[in-house]
This record gives C-alpha cells, sequence and structure tokens, in this order.
C-alpha cells in the first residue's frame, strides 16, 4: 500500500512530526534518512514549523543553575509550561555565553561577555548539532583593544546563515573594522569597505526581523538611531527609532526585540519616579511612521525590585526580571502582574544572565555530517586554562569595568585572574 | 483551470449553485460500487470538478484508483462539507470525529483517494492524523505500518541510533490505537 505513496504525500506527512520522530524516522530507511537530511525537506519543515509557531510559540529561556547555564523550551501560552530542557554541552570562561541571536532553531553563542574569546558556536539543540566558527581576523594579538558588535541571522536568497562581526577600535573614532561569516564558506570575510558611520552601543540586543538584523546605534550628531544589516544584500542601512526615544537622557535604556514578527522596542528604567517601561512596536516594517506606542507601565509604585524587561510575549505582555530573581509578566490591558513561575536566585551573575528569545525546533544543520556533532564542537574549544592564552597581561584585572565601558583587552588578556574551570 | 466560487455566501442566490444542489452526479468506484452524490458536494474535489467542467463526465464518473469502502467514507465527507448551514466549528468537529476512528490502513487509503481527489482539508486532516499516530511510535512500527523493509546494515543503524540517542527514548509501545 505504502508503495503507491508518491514522495509528496511521504513529504507531507513528515514534515508535521516533530523533530525527535524525524531524527528517527532517518533510520527508517536509506531513502527517508536522504529525504530527511536534504535541505529542501528541513527548509520545508521549517515552513511548517513556523506556521505551528504563529499559533503557539515557544520561548527559548536561559537562566544560570548550579555551576552552568541552563536551556529551557517554555511554551509562550498563559501558563508559559517549560516543555523541554536542553542539557547545555558548551563551558564558558565567562560563566555564560551571550546569546547573540536566535533563528530558524539556531542559537548563535558568544563567550565574550567579560573576556573575549572568539568562541563563537551556532547551535541547534534540537538536534545537538552546532559548528564553531573560525577566529575572526581582528583579535587582540593582532590589534590590542577594541570592542565588537556581533549579529546573527538568516538569508533565505542564499539559504545561507550568517554572522556579522563589527570591531570597533581606536575608542569608535574612525571607521569600524566589518567581517561577515558565512556558514557556507565556513570563512570569515573582511567588509571593512561598508563604512558605517554609527556606534552601536555595546550589548545592544539584536533583532532579526524581515531578512536583517537590528541593533540601537549612536550617530555622530549624539542621536540614537536603528543601524541593520541586510543579511540578503549585505549592507548596513538604518531607521528611525520613535521620536521620542532618538534622545534620551542616561537613566533610561533602550532594548529591541522581536514582537509577533514585527520589531519592537522596549524603553526602560530602573530608577525611583522613572521605574517602568514602555513598548513600541513598528507596525509597518521600514516605515518611520508606523511607530506607535503599545503600552506603558509605571513600576515605581512596586518599589525597586526590579531589574529589567526581557521579551514582550505574543498576548503583549512584558516578561521582566526581579531582583528576588523570579520573572514577572505584565499585562498590558488589565495592567495585572503575574508570576511566571521560574524562581531563580538573587545573586547579580544569576539576574545577568536570565535570557529570553523567541525559539522555533527546526533540523537546521543535519544535513552536516557527524564532524557537527555537539561532541565535536566542544572538543574544539579552547581549554579554560591559562596557559592556553595568547600572553598573559596584567589588563585582566578592571576587565569588569572596561566591559561595561565598553572596549575590551581582547583574547589572551585574562592572564590567570577570574578563571573560571 | 479557473475556480469557481463553490461556497457562495450573502443573500444574493447563485443560480447556478442552486443548480448544483439538486443535480445528482454517480460515481463509481474500482470495485464497481455506484454512489449518488449532489453535484455542490462532488466539486469540492477538484478532480471531479474539472471532470464535470470538461464535460468528459458523461452520466457516470469512474474512479478507478478508489475502492467502495475509501469513495464511501470520500463521500460522507464531501457531504458534510457541502451541508447547508453547517458552521466552521461544526465542520471542524466532524473532521476531527471524521478521521479519529479511522486505522492506520484506512488512513492511508482515504490519503491516497483524497490526494488522486484533490480535497485539500481532507488531505490536510488525514496527514495531520497520520503525523499525530506517528509521533511517538517505535522506527519499527514506522515500517511495518509503511511496508518498508530497512536497507541499512546492523552495524549503520547502531551508529544512527547512538547519534540522536536521546531520541529513542520515552517512544511508545508498538500496539497500534
Amino acid at each position: 500500500m505504502a508503495d503507491f505513496f508518491s514522495e509528496e504525500i511521504i513529504i507531507n506527512i513528515l514534515q508535521r512530526l516533530p523533530v525527535t520522530a524525524l531524527l528517527r524516522c532517518t533510520s527508517v530507511c536509506k531513502s527517508w534518512y536522504t529525504l530527511i537530511t536534504s535541505p529542501e525537506f528541513i527548509s520545508s519543515h521549517l515552513h511548517f514549523a513556523a506556521d505551528c509557531k504563529k499559533r503557539t510559540p515557544f520561548l527559548l529561556l536561559r537562566r544560570r543553575g548550579g555551576n552552568s547555564e541552563r536551556y529551557y523550551l517554555n511554551s509562550d501560552n498563559e501558563s508559559f509550561a517549560q516543555i523541554a530542557t536542553f542539557e547545555f554541552p558548551f563551558r564558558s570562561i565567562n560563566s555564560w555565553f551571550t546569546i547573540v541571536g536566535s533563528c530558524n532553531g539556531l542559537l548563535c553563542l558568544s563567550d565574550d561577555r567579560v573576556y573575549y574569546m572568539h568562541t563563537v558556536i551556532l547551535w541547534n539543540p534540537c538536534i545537538k548539532k552546532s559548528v564553531l566558527l573560525p577566529k575572526p581576523n581582528l583579535i587582540y594579538s593582532s590589534y590590542g583593544s577594541f570592542m565588537q558588535i556581533l549579529g546573527f541571522g538568516f538569508d533565505p536568497l542564499a539559504s545561507d546563515y550568517k554572522v556579522i562581526r563589527i570591531t570597533y577600535v581606536d575608542c569608535g573614532r574612525g571607521q569600524p573594522q566589518v567581517e561577515l561569516y558565512r556558514l557556507s564558506t565556513g570563512v570569515w570575510q573582511d567588509l571593512s569597505f561598508l563604512a558605517l558611520e554609527y556606534v552601536i552601543y555595546n550589548r545592544s540586543r539584536q533583532a532579526y526581523v524581515n531578512k536583517a538584523t537590528h541593533w540601537i546605534a549612536r550617530c555622530t550628531d549624539c542621536y540614537d538611531l536603528i543601524v541593520l544589516f541586510d543579511m540578503c544584500g549585505e549592507v548596513f542601512r538604518e531607521m528611525m527609532l520613535p521620536v521620542s526615544l532618538v534622545d534620551i537622557g542616561p537613566m533610561r535604556s533602550k532594548d529591541l526585540v522581536v514582537y509577533m514578527e514585527s520589531l519592537a522596542v522596549i524603553e526602560w528604567s530602573v530608577l525611583g519616579q522613572e521605574a517602568g517601561f514602555c513598548v513600541w512596536v513598528m507596525n509597518e516594517y521600514g516605515v518611520d511612521s508606523s511607530w506607535t506606542k503599545h503600552f506603558s507601565i509605571d513600576l515605581h509604585e512596586f518599589g525597586g525590585g526590579y531589574v529589567r524587561p526581557l521579551w514582550v510575549r505574543k498576548h503583549g505582555d512584558v516578561i521582566t526580571v526581579w531582583q528576588d530573581g523570579h520573572l514577572i509578566a505584565y499585562d498590558r490591558d488589565d495592567a495585572e502582574v503575574k508570576d511566571l513561575g521560574v524562581h531563580g536566585s538573587r545573586c547579580e551573575d544569576y539576574l545577568r544572565s536570565v535570557h529570553v528569545d523567541g525559539y522555533v525546533k527546526s533540523l537546521v544543520l543535519l544535513e552536516k555530517g557527524s564532524c557537527f556533532s555537539d561532541a565535536v564542537t566542544r572538543s574544539k574549544l579552547p581549554a579554560l586554562r591559562t596557559d592556553d592564552c595568547d600572553s598573559v597581561g596584567s589588563h585582566g584585572s578592571d576587565c569588569e569595568h572596561s566591559s561595561e565601558s565598553g572596549y575590551k583587552h581582547g583574547h589572551g588578556s585574562y592572564g590567570g585572574l577570574f578563571v573560571r574551570q | 483551470m479557473a475556480r469557481k466560487n463553490r461556497n457562495p455566501v450573502g443573500k444574493n442566490v447563485d443560480p447556478e449553485a442552486q443548480k448544483k444542489k439538486t443535480r445528482t452526479l454517480t460515481l463509481k468506484s474500482s470495485d464497481g460500487q455506484e454512489f449518488s452524490i449532489s453535484e455542490s458536494a462532488a466539486v469540492l474535489s477538484i478532480a471531479i470538478e474539472n471532470m464535470v467542467e470538461d464535460d468528459c463526465a458523461g452520466g457516470v464518473i469512474p474512479l478507478p484508483l478508489v475502492d467502495g469502502g475509501t469513495l464511501a467514507r470520500v463521500i460522507t465527507y464531501l457531504n458534510k462539507h457541502a451541508e447547508d448551514g453547517a458552521s466552521d466549528e461544526e465542520k471542524r468537529k466532524f473532521d476531527e470525529e471524521f478521521v479519529s476512528g479511522m486505522e492506520m490502513g484506512v488512513l492511508f487509503d482515504v490519503v491516497l483517494a483524497a490526494n488522486y481527489l484533490d480535497i485539500r482539508g481532507l488531505l490536510r486532516e488525514v496527514r495531520r492524523r497520520i503525523a499525530d499516530r506517528m509521533k511517538n511510535k517505535s522506527v519499527e512500527w514506522v515500517r511495518k505500518t509503511f511496508h518498508i523493509e530497512s536497507d541499512f546494515t546492523p552495524e549503520e543503524e547502531e551508529q544512527m541510533k547512538k547519534e540522536f540517542a536521546w531520541a529513542w527514548e520515552g517512544v511508545d509501545s508498538d500496539v497500534d490505537d
């Protein structure tokens, strides 16, 4: 009977299966293996998953627990139920990785929170496959102190995943160096001829929307704007922020997020009378006049417990992390406060480690051979020992400070200090 | 070929639609059984609609790839979806119940028929149901159900199982539900 099944029928059935079932199905027979690991199937499965995601989206939650970082998948519905836990296979010298971005089931992780390790990994936790990017061209031993910004996204025209790296040297005076990594080629290419006139804020959270990665930047005329890197055209462009966010006092912060596939910005403050946040959504992509204030919440009456907003959920409520380690959601409609049932510690490290991002389960990287397994990636990671450093200097002592101010003494500068096994 | 608006809504009664409701077609299965069905229900199948429009139908439409049992099920589906006044919610509930009692073999027959007759909604429903039944099943169950013989060597199979070991955890028993 099944002999009559055309490949089309098989594909249409299989693309409805969850990732783990498909991993099992690769061993049904050789033709199913070839089918399921083909780039075409991986892509059609992703489209199907993305459609389902619109109905019940997933949220990736990362937080520190014990001595390692932990990754969870929660459903973005009323319950915020935890539906999966991802075992974290890598180790970081900075206690946890920076999550540069989440796109099509791949996470881009960078070990650069305090010290630049130049360890950038693309990781698909659902299939436990990953790739360690080669070292970029501009590093501490080749230049000295610098500040780097990373961006991650997908180029649907070339079906390629890309990581863009912008490196500011000389304290932001002069042109930054720009390098682009393409998964298809596996190397960094120098794109510094793309003269970028703006300084992207250090730790500006990226938002990948509409084939481009966006950050908040400051232009030399001292106003803030959005800078984007178009993953297909491989060019930088800029967009306006909502007018009232263009220039803001030092007490208020801005973060880009993705809300219902639109670009959104959360503006927030933790201090005194100003405590609270507001969410703006760009209803029509690329149209500056379509910025709409979604809602704002005044939090000063809650008394100083709130640390920062993390994400805008599907129903418009905002997830925030509080000083006691709780995750709290604010409902915009009735200003209701809801405990999401995720409780952590008060410790500063924990609070900083919490990250929430959109997520879709996918088979991306399944087409790659066993050399892309997490075990192989892990074996390639630099050992977290001081004698593996390029040089042992004394710059490391003020690293925590220098990471705040932006400029870091790159790889090899951590000289025995703060080494965590 | 341009598709006509088969489910006209609104106050203006389309005379063509009215005619379709009263006109009856006869579908003939591979094993020679004949079924009467209103034209308005039959043309929910794009393939039948094309045959009717091309006027190659004559009196009886032969469907040599669909057996009588399967055709009877398909017609039940078509009649429900052409029913006057059936709400979307009612249809959704019907679809759910329609496929829930079917064994895998029957689902396979229906998916083939729905594919051949080009009935999009039914195809979607049945594919979903099949995937739902498969998702927690073992590799052996999938092979048996789809009549597939493994062409991997035991060593290759072992290697694959090792690579994605966690995917083999929590698999249901092979008893069909």
